[in-house]
């Protein structure tokens, strides 16, 4: 978290999600499932700009479109009227983009919109500005650092696959405001099944930033909603040193450089572009009865806000962990499906917010990257219930459930990390522990402290698999044996 | 092309037919200026031109301004019976600069109309003193874009450079058009600019409003609208390709019906010096079919026997 002591810090945010779930690309039958394929596998004359090719558009698109825009509580326009905007870059097919324009005589798909946030100041609302569809740009590959390469290849899979950009008013003020914003973003966007934001650059942001006194600066090309986090931080840095040598700073539009970790200049304010914005010819514009909308709200599924509530009075769970369960799509997905499973509902939720998510943070992936299911996860708590291990031990084993996605119930017993609650088996070690540490056993008859050495110690030999509230009674016990023979 | 239909046809003593914009898929022709390239058959008489027509017209789903909408068959429509068809002959068409034997050629034509029962006025479209800097302004608006994508990257003409994208793009393009196409992007691209959006492209848009509704209102009074093809009489080769201005202009004729969107059709109407004239005749939006058959009647009317005749060349 930046420390805001010094500078006022405004950030305005511009999204680009993909509409990952559309089965086609935005103005052609291409598929828009490109990932993972040979490059340029999935391209046709029309997503390859080719002369004597037209876009056709795919109404689907719009649906999603619309479906976000209510979702972000926007005003929806009665049309849908694509622009052209006209630059040169090489992974432009056409070297123009369709879009959409809020100027000369065009609309948005959704304007004036907003979003609640939860933060640790309370709540905020950061508004939407706008949301428009677009066409996404072929993915330009570097080899290393975008700075270094010494060429680029350009694979156009990916263009022509239909993005939402979603413009935010300047109503961010941290790294971490931003960060939640996103989350929540995206857990939006995966509740009304539009976009998967697990997906490798399905979810892409421009940082408009500003700290008081300096003028805006765009940071473009941040790839992952992770890396604007960061990118924040250390834009933040940077011109916070430059304010304090006592430099102006000057409007400009810079690179995010995710191998480095660094911004790069790309363009000032005097060369700005003008994207000679006007609109698209090769389309018409569609009209948006208010029956397609009513069809749209008809059919918008549930989302995280009304989960929230939901998991609340279906699971009678406190309303921190609602709302924690349903940052995320698929953490709410996993909490419900481990809940059809096991009954303590808190239980879960517990481990889910504490032990889980910790986990992931620290291997810094997803829980739908990591390979625990609900099923292990419950398996796990069965065990601990059932006493074949400590919640300890269960914590430590998690971690190895996350990883690999084995069953706990055979990594425990091949780790040999079952509880020892015979009696004994347990009487055995500390037989031995009271024979290796005889100083320790007269100390215990009269000092506290010396029976939890004693007990440390059997721990220690069993590797913490002695069940803690037999192995403490049995040492009592065997302690007042020896007080008693002596007197 | 907009003109490169009507005009070369009227040059060369041939039939042009542009149809209604939408009525034939723009899909698979290279663009210059979407809102105004209309794909429209030439031939030796109009009954040909319609047999084309008739082949390549309908709904595509590939071309979203593609009309979905059956107009039905032109070239059996050619034979019915016309009467009472009102023409307007349009006095802007007869303006400044246009050759006084064009002028008197095409009004043969026009009395001839009377034969085949139709009468005629002459009439005003006053918008149309603007529509060529407005075709032009829109058209090289939209050619500046659509020639964009001529860069070298995956299609035609790529310099022989290794640089920098920005120099490979440059180097390319400075290489590989010529010096109208660069002299149309350039003027499109200043037409679009910040700051000059307003007095070219946003006004070019509204003149082509005016344009439109000029012709929508002179349709509700006649059938059809003649006048000549073109100005002037055909020109050699480059000829004129050294005062761009004088070559605009002479499209002064055929462009209004572009930005309007709407069918007409040149037929040869007699010989000046041994150079073909055009009239061209002009119907409302998606009334191609009766344009075709005003347009054979008339054409059998004339009956003109028209034979190229080669002449030696310079």
């Amino acid at each position: 978290m930046i420390n805001l002591s010094e500078s006022e810090l405004i950030i305005g945010l511009e999204c680009h999600v993909q509409l990952s779930t559309l089965k086609t690309k935005l103005f052609c039958s291409c598929s828009a499932d490109y990932r993972e394929l040979e490059p340029n596998t999935v391209v046709c004359p029309t997503c390859l700009g080719l002369p004597g090719s037209l876009p056709v558009v795919n109404k689907e698109a719009i649906n999603l479109g619309l479906k976000v825009a209510k979702a972000l509580n926007c005003e929806i326009s009665d049309k849908i009227i694509f622009f052209r905007k006209n630059y040169y870059y090489p992974d432009m097919p056409k070297n123009f983009q369709i879009s959409q324009y809020d100027r000369v005589g065009g609309i948005p798909l959704g304007r004036d919109g907003y979003v609640n946030i939860k933060t640790d100041a309370g709540e905020r609302t950061v508004r939407i500005r706008r949301i428009h569809l677009e066409e996404d740009p072929a993915r330009i590959v570097y080899l290393g650092s975008i700075s270094t390469s010494p060429y680029s290849l350009i694979d156009y899979n990916r263009a022509g696959v239909a993005l939402l950009e979603i413009v935010t008013e300047p109503d961010l003020t941290s790294d971490e405001e931003a960060h939640i914003f996103l989350k929540k973003l995206r857990s939006i966007v995966e509740h009304l099944g539009v976009s998967d934001g697990g997906l490798q650059g399905s979810m892409r942001c421009d940082v408009n930033i500003s700290l008081s006194g300096g003028k805006r600066v765009e940071i473009k090309n941040i790839s992952s909603f992770k890396e604007v986090k960061k990118a924040i931080k250390y834009e933040f840095l940077r011109q916070k040193q430059l304010i304090k040598r006592g430099v102006i700073i000057e409007q400009e539009t810079r690179h995010w450089d995710e191998v480095r970790k660094t911004t790069v200049s790309m363009r000032s304010k005097e060369t700005e572009q003008d994207y000679r914005y006007f609109p698209e010819p090769d389309l018409v514009p569609i009209h948006i009865s208010g029956e397609w909308i009513n069809k749209i709200l008809a059919n918008l599924p549930e989302l995280p806000e009304a989960r929230k509530t939901r998991l609340m009075t279906q699971y009678g769970l406190p309303t921190h962990d609602a709302e924690v369960l349903t940052t995320s799509k698929a953490l709410a997905d996993f909490f419900e499906k481990a809940a059809e499973l096991y009954k303590n509902y808190k239980n879960i939720s517990n481990w889910l917010m504490g032990d889980v998510l910790r986990n992931l943070n620290e291997l810094d992936i997803e829980i739908s990257e990591s390979k625990i299911t609900p099923e292990l996860l419950v398996s796990m708590l069965k065990l601990i219930d059932e006493g074949v291990i400590s919640g300890k031990l269960g914590k430590i084993i998690i971690r190895e459930v996350i990883q690999t996605g084995r069953d706990p119930r055979i990594l425990v017993e091949e780790k040999k990390l079952i509880k020892i609650s015979s009696e004994e088996s347990l009487n055995l070690y500390i037989t031995q522990v009271f024979q290796e540490y005889p100083g320790a056993v007269k100390d215990a008859l009269k000092d506290e402290k010396a029976i939890h050495y004693l007990i440390g110690q059997v721990m220690k030999k069993t590797a913490g698999r002695a069940d803690p509230d037999i192995l403490n009674k049995l040492v009592r016990k065997k302690l007042a044996e020896i007080s008693s023979s002596v007197q | 092309m907009a003109v490169s239909v009507r005009q070369p046809a009227s040059f060369c003593g041939v039939v042009g037919f542009k149809p209604s914009y939408g009525l034939v898929s723009r899909y698979g022709l290279i663009a210059y200026a979407c809102s105004l390239d209309q794909i429209g058959p030439i031939g030796k008489n109009v009954r040909d031109v319609a047999i084309l027509f008739d082949v390549i017209k309908g709904y595509d789903k590939h071309d979203s301004t593609s009309l979905n909408f059956d107009i039905g068959s032109a070239s059996a429509n050619l034979f019915n019976e016309i009467k009472d068809i009102r023409v307007g002959v349009v006095k802007e068409f007869f303006g400044e600069g246009t050759d006084e034997r064009i002028e008197s050629t095409v009004w043969n034509a026009v009395k001839r109309l009377e034969s085949i029962g139709c009468k005629y006025e002459i009439t005003s479209l006053p918008y149309l003193e603007y529509a060529i800097p407005a075709y032009y302004i829109i058209a090289m608006s939209e050619a500046s874009s659509n020639l964009a994508r001529y860069d070298g990257v995956r299609y035609g003409y790529r310099a022989d450079i290794e640089s920098d994208w920005n120099d490979v793009f440059s180097k390319t393009r400075q290489e590989g058009f010529g010096l109208e196409v660069k002299r149309r992007i350039l003027l499109g691209t200043f037409a679009l600019t910040a700051g000059y959006i307003d007095q070219y492209y946003l006004k070019a848009l509204q003149v082509r409003k005016l344009i439109q509704d000029d012709f929508k209102k002179a349709f509700k009074k006649y059938d059809i609208l003649v006048g000549p093809t073109s100005p002037v009489l055909p020109f050699k080769i480059g000829e004129k390709i050294s005062d761009p201005l004088e070559m605009y202009r002479i499209d002064v004729d055929t462009v209004p019906v572009n930005l309007a969107g709407l069918p007409a059709i040149s037929l040869p109407c007699g010989v000046v010096s041994g150079l073909p004239v055009g009239v061209q005749l002009i119907a409302d939006f998606k009334d191609d079919l009766k344009l075709l058959n005003i347009a054979y009647k008339l054409e059998r009317e004339l009956n003109l026997k028209l034979k190229p005749r080669v002449v030696a060349g310079d």
